[in-house]
C-alpha cells in the first residue's frame, strides 16, 4: 500500500514537473479536434440501422447521446441513451458497456450513491478502467467524501494521464484548499487538450473560474475567450464572461453576455444574474420578467416532482424571496449531494430564512475544506457578523476580498462596505 | 412522471415537463420545407417553442396566450424578424423572402403553461441553379432541426443535402426511438433545374452536411446524371420537342440524334451487356441470335417506355414512377434468374449425364469437333464426316449430350424482354416530354430511334462475344477438357448471379453506390 502511494505521488510530481517544463506560458496551446456529437450520432445511427441489435453500436450511440446532452443540456438525449442502455442490459445484464453507461447516466441524473455503486462494480471487474475511476471519484466528491475521491483521482492520473484525469485532480485540489496545485493541474489539463471541443471548452471555463476566484482576472478573461474559440456560443463561457463583466462594473457587457447564454439555455443562474443586473440598470420590467422566468422554472420543477435544485435555492436566497421554496429546494438537494457547495447554499438559505444557528453550522461545514471560494467566505462572514462575532466576520470578508477584490457583483461591494469602520 | 425524469430534472437545475414537450421544456424546434417551383422557392418555416421559450416570447409580446387574435397579430409581426434570420443565397446574393402568411397556435403544456407553434410561409423568386439555405434563429438552442426538400413536377432536383423525407410531420410528431435520427439541420444546399414537362418524382439522394467536412453534392438519380446519352433539359431533342412545326429534315435529324444518344447511353454501365455476352458465349450463340436479342430488347424497351409514359401521365395521382421502375427492375432481374436457372439445369444435367455414373465408350460418344477444327478443315478442302447424333436413348430414356447451342426462341425472347423491360430514365423523360408537348407520335418515333441505338450496342456486344468465343484455342483435346466443358455451366451461373444482383439493386437490398463511394 505504501509502495503504491509512493509511486502515485512520484508519478504525479513527475507529470506536474513535465507539464510545467513544457509549458512556459500557461494554456498557450489548446488542442481540440472538432469532433461534434452530431457527427458521432449520425455515424452510429447509420451503423445501428444496419445492425440494430449490436450492443457495441448501441453503446457507441448511447455514449454519443450523452455527449450531446453535455453540449445542449437537452435531456431528451439522456432518455435516448437510457433507452439504449436498457436494451443492452436486457439482452445481457452483465454487459460491461451497459453497466458503464448506466453509471454515467446515473452521474448525470445526480444519483451519486447509485453511480458510485455501479462504478465500484465495474472496478472490481476491471481495476484499471479510468472512466469508472472518474465516475467513482466524481460521486465521492459530490457526496463529500473528499479523501477517498482524491485517492481515486490520483489513481486515474496514473492510469490515464489526460484532460479528464488532470481536471478532476485539479478540482479536488481546489476544493480541498490547495489553490496553486489546482491551477497547475488545470493548466496541465488544458494543455493536454481533447478530441471533443465541448470537453475542452468546459475545462477552460473551469480553469477560468479558478483563476477568477483567486484573483487572476485578466488570465481568466483570456481563458474564457479561449473557451469560446474552442466552442463558439458556449453558454457557460458566455455566462462566465458575464460574471466577470458584472464584477468589473461593466453592466451593459454583462447583460449582453448573460442574455446570449440565456438564448442557448435558460438556466436559473442566468435569470438570477440578469434580474440583478437589470435592477441595477433601472430596467425594472426586464428584471421582473427574469423573476417570472425563475418562477416558471420552479413551477415546472414542482409539476415534474423535482426534489432539489441548489442553484435555484441560492438564487431565491440572493433575491430574498420565496425562501420557503428555497428551503425545499436545498434540503431536497442535500439528500444526494453533501459537498461543500451544497452546505454553502444551505447556509445562505438558512441565513436568509432567519435560522441563524443552523446557518452558522452549515457555514462551518462549507468552510471545512478551506476551499478558496470567495463566496463561501463572504456568506460565512456575513453570517458571523450577524451573529455578533464581528471580528470573525470581518476576517472572513477580508479573506474573500484578498482572493479577489472584485470576486462577485454585488457581493464584493457589500463586503467592502461591511468592512468600513 | 417517471422517476427517471424526476432525477434528470434535478440533475441540471432545470426542470423539464414530461408529456408536455418531448424535446424538453426549454427547447425550440425548427422545421423548414423548401418547395422548389419553376421560378421560385416556397419556404414553409415552423417554430415550436416549448414552455420556457414560449413564456419568454409571450412576456415580450405582453399578451395572454389565450387571446388568439392578439397572438395572430403578434406572430405576423414577429415573422419578419424570424424570417430575417433565414437566408437564401444564390450566386453570392441574398434573395429577398416575401412573407405570404404567418399564424400561431398556443396549447397548454406542463404546469398550465403554453407551448407555441408558429407556422410561416414565404416565397423567394429564384432561378434554376444552386442555392443555399440557412436558418440562424435560436443558435445553439436545443431542439429538433429538420429541413425537407421537395419540388413541383416541373422541377428537377439535381442534388440536395436533404431529402423529401418528413420525419416530424412539420413538428407535429417527434419519434422517441433512439434509432430514429433526430435531425440537427440548419443548412441546406440544393441544385435544381426546370424540366419542360412533368417529370417522375424521384427520391432525392442525401449528401452529408457536416460542417467539418462538407461532402460534395452528387447527382441523385439517372435522369439528372449527364452521363453518356442522357437526355437533359436544353439538349437538341428537348429543344426540338418544343417546336410547334417540324420539317421532315428536322425529324430525320432528331431520329438520328436519338439513335446516337441511345447508342451512347447503352455504353454506360448496365443495360444487360454482360448478361447478353454471358448468355451467348455459353449458348454457342450466333450473330443471328445476337441480332434477334437486340431486336427483342428494342421492341420491349420502346413498348415499356411508351406504356409507362402514358401510364404516368394518366395515373400520376395514384402512383409514382419511382415505385414502378424498381418493380420492373425486380421483375426483369427475376426473369433473368429464371432463364439462368433453366440454362443451369439443362447444362448441369447434360454434364452429369456424361459423368462417372453414366459412361459411354469412345465409339458411342465421340468428342464433338471444335468450330475451329471445322474451319481449318474447310480451308484445307477436307470434307469431314457428318457428326454423330448426340441425342440418343438408354433404356428408353432419351437425352442429349449436346451441351452447347441450347438457344431456343423462348429463352432468347425471355432474355431480350428482361433486358428491355426496365425503361431508361432518359428515354422516359424523352417520351413524357413529347406526350406533354403534344408530340406523342414524334416521341414514339424518337423513342424507337433511341431504343434502336441502344439495341445496336447490345447486338454489337453480343456479336463481339460470339466472335471472341471463336478465338478460344481449339482442338479436340480442348473440347474434351473438363474445364472447357464447364464453361457453359459457369456462364449460366454468371447469368443467375447478374439476375440476382439486378433484383437486389431494384429492390434496394444492394446499394452499388455504397461500394463505389
Amino acid at each position: 500500500m505504501r509502495y503504491q502511494t509512493l509511486l502515485s505521488s512520484l508519478f504525479c510530481l513527475a507529470a506536474m514537473a513535465s507539464a510545467q517544463m513544457t509549458q512556459p506560458v500557461k494554456f498557450q496551446t489548446v488542442k481540440s479536434v472538432q469532433l461534434s456529437a452530431d457527427d458521432r450520432i449520425a455515424a452510429q445511427e447509420r451503423r445501428l440501422k444496419d445492425d440494430p441489435n449490436n450492443p457495441e453500436v448501441q453503446a457507441a450511440l448511447a455514449s454519443a447521446f450523452i455527449q450531446k446532452l453535455r453540449e445542449t443540456t437537452d435531456f431528451a438525449y439522456l432518455n435516448r441513451a437510457a433507452t439504449l442502455v436498457d436494451r443492452i442490459l436486457t439482452a445481457n445484464p452483465a454487459s460491461y458497456d451497459g453497466l458503464r453507461l448506466s453509471a454515467e447516466i446515473e452521474t448525470h441524473r445526480h444519483n451519486f450513491p447509485r453511480s458510485a455503486e455501479l462504478a465500484n462494480r465495474l472496478l472490481q471487474k476491471n481495476p484499471s478502467d479510468s472512466g469508472a475511476l472518474g465516475m467513482l471519484g466524481d460521486s465521492l466528491m459530490e457526496m463529500g467524501q473528499y479523501e477517498n475521491a482524491g485517492k481515486i483521482y490520483e489513481r486515474m492520473v496514473m492510469i490515464s494521464p489526460n484532460l479528464a484525469s488532470y481536471n478532476r485532480l485539479a478540482y479536488y485540489k481546489f476544493v480541498t484548499g490547495d489553490k496553486q496545485k489546482a491551477l497547475d493541474w488545470m493548466a496541465t489539463a488544458v494543455q493536454a487538450g481533447s478530441p471533443t471541443a465541448e470537453n475542452l471548452a468546459w475545462c477552460l471555463v473551469e480553469f477560468g473560474d479558478m483563476l477568477f476566484k483567486t484573483g487572476h482576472t485578466a488570465d481568466a478573461h483570456i481563458v474564457y475567450e479561449r473557451s469560446l474559440e474552442a466552442l463558439p456560443g458556449y453558454h457557460r463561457a458566455l455566462a462566465a464572461l458575464g460574471r466577470e463583466y458584472a464584477a468589473e462594473g461593466k453592466f451593459d457587457e454583462a447583460q449582453a453576455s448573460f442574455l446570449k447564454a440565456q438564448t442557448v439555455i435558460p438556466l436559473p443562474e442566468y435569470a438570477g444574474s440578469l434580474d440583478a443586473i437589470y435592477t441595477k440598470m433601472g430596467r425594472s420590467t426586464e428584471a421582473e420578467q427574469q423573476r417570472q422566468l425563475l418562477d416558471v422554472i420552479e413551477k415546472l420543477g414542482r409539476v415534474n416532482g423535482e426534489k432539489g435544485n441548489r442553484t435555484l435555492a441560492l438564487v431565491y436566497a440572493n433575491e430574498n424571496r420565496h425562501l420557503d421554496l428555497a428551503m425545499q429546494q436545498i434540503t431536497g438537494e442535500l439528500e444526494t449531494r453533501k459537498d461543500v457547495y451544497t452546505y454553502d447554499a444551505l447556509s445562505w438559505v438558512l441565513f436568509r430564512s432567519g435560522k441563524q444557528k443552523e446557518a452558522e453550522e452549515a457555514s462551518r461545514k462549507a468552510l471545512s475544506m478551506h476551499t478558496p471560494e470567495p463566496m463561501f467566505l463572504y456568506h460565512a462572514g456575513v453570517i458571523a457578523m450577524t451573529s455578533g462575532d464581528k471580528s470573525a466576520g470581518k476576517e472572513l470578508l477580508t479573506q474573500a476580498l484578498a482572493l479577489n477584490p472584485e470576486f462577485s457583483w454585488p457581493e464584493a461591494s457589500d463586503a467592502k462596505e461591511r468592512l468600513l469602520p | 412522471m417517471s422517476k427517471l425524469l424526476r432525477i434528470i430534472l434535478a440533475s441540471l437545475g432545470l426542470p423539464l415537463a414530461l408529456g408536455a414537450h418531448p424535446m424538453g421544456n426549454f427547447s425550440v424546434s425548427h422545421y423548414s420545407r423548401l418547395h422548389f417551383k419553376p421560378d421560385a422557392l416556397e419556404v414553409t418555416y415552423v417554430l415550436d417553442l416549448a414552455e420556457i421559450p414560449a413564456f419568454q416570447l409571450l412576456g415580450t409580446w405582453q399578451i395572454d396566450w389565450k387571446d388568439q387574435a392578439s397572438l395572430a397579430a403578434k406572430s405576423k409581426g414577429q415573422a419578419a424578424e424570424w424570417l430575417g434570420n433565414v437566408s437564401v443565397m444564390q450566386s453570392g446574393n441574398r434573395l429577398p423572402l416575401r412573407i405570404l402568411s404567418a399564424s400561431s397556435t398556443a396549447v397548454e403544456g406542463a404546469g398550465g403553461l403554453p407551448v407555441l407553434r408558429i407556422v410561416m410561409k414565404a416565397e423567394v423568386p429564384a432561378t434554376p441553379g444552386e442555392l443555399t439555405y440557412e436558418d440562424a434563429n435560436f443558435p445553439g438552442r436545443a431542439g429538433w432541426k429538420e429541413i425537407v426538400v421537395d419540388h413541383d413536377k416541373a422541377v428537377m432536383i439535381a442534388s440536395s443535402t436533404q431529402t423529401d423525407r418528413d420525419i416530424s410531420k412539420a413538428l407535429t410528431f417527434y419519434p422517441t426511438d433512439p434509432a430514429v435520427n433526430q435531425p440537427q439541420d440548419v443548412n441546406a444546399k440544393v441544385a435544381w433545374s426546370v424540366v419542360s414537362a412533368p417529370t417522375p418524382k424521384v427520391p432525392v439522394q442525401i449528401t452529408s452536411v457536416s460542417p467539418a467536412a462538407p461532402a460534395p453534392a452528387v447527382p441523385f438519380s439517372a435522369p439528372q446524371a449527364a452521363g453518356p446519352g442522357a437526355v437533359v433539359r436544353g439538349d437538341y431533342l428537348s429543344r426540338m420537342l418544343q417546336k410547334k412545326e417540324l420539317s421532315g429534315g428536322i425529324i430525320l435529324l432528331g431520329i438520328f440524334v436519338a439513335f446516337g444518344l441511345g447508342a451512347m447511353h447503352a455504353m454506360s454501365p448496365g443495360h444487360g451487356k454482360t448478361i447478353v455476352a454471358a448468355y451467348l458465349v455459353g449458348s454457342r450463340g450466333t450473330l443471328k441470335h445476337a441480332g434477334l436479342l437486340g431486336l427483342t430488347v428494342t421492341f420491349t424497351h420502346t413498348f415499356t417506355v411508351f406504356l409507362l409514359g402514358l401510364g404516368i401521365l394518366f395515373f400520376q395521382r395514384f402512383f409514382a414512377a419511382e415505385r414502378v421502375v424498381p418493380l420492373l427492375g425486380a421483375v426483369s432481374g427475376l426473369s433473368i434468374v429464371a432463364v439462368g436457372l433453366t440454362l443451369l439445369y439443362r447444362r448441369a444435367n447434360a454434364l452429369l449425364h456424361g459423368g462417372a455414373d453414366h459412361t459411354h465408350s469412345v465409339s458411342e460418344m465421340p468428342a464433338r469437333r471444335s468450330r475451329i477444327a471445322e474451319l481449318r478443315a474447310a480451308e484445307a478442302g477436307i470434307v469431314l464426316p457428318e457428326e454423330p447424333e448426340f441425342v440418343h436413348s438408354h433404356g428408353g430414356s432419351t437425352h442429349s449430350h449436346m451441351i452447347e447451342g441450347d438457344i431456343t426462341p423462348g429463352s432468347l425472347i425471355a432474355l431480350g424482354v428482361s433486358g428491355g423491360i426496365v425503361p431508361c430514365p432518359s428515354a422516359l423523360i424523352l417520351m413524357l416530354s413529347a406526350i406533354a408537348l403534344g408530340h406523342a407520335g414524334l416521341g414514339l418515333v424518337l423513342l424507337i430511334g433511341f431504343s434502336t441505338g441502344l439495341a445496336l450496342v447490345l447486338m454489337v456486344c453480343g456479336g463481339l462475344a460470339v466472335y471472341a468465343k471463336h478465338l478460344l484455342p481449339g482442338g479436340e483435346g480442348m473440347a474434351s477438357n473438363p474445364a472447357f466443358r464447364l464453361i457453359p455451366v459457369f456462364s449460366a451461373v454468371v447469368v443467375i448471379c447478374l439476375g440476382l444482383a439486378m433484383t437486389g439493386v431494384s429492390a434496394g437490398w444492394i446499394q452499388p453506390l455504397r461500394f463505389l463511394s
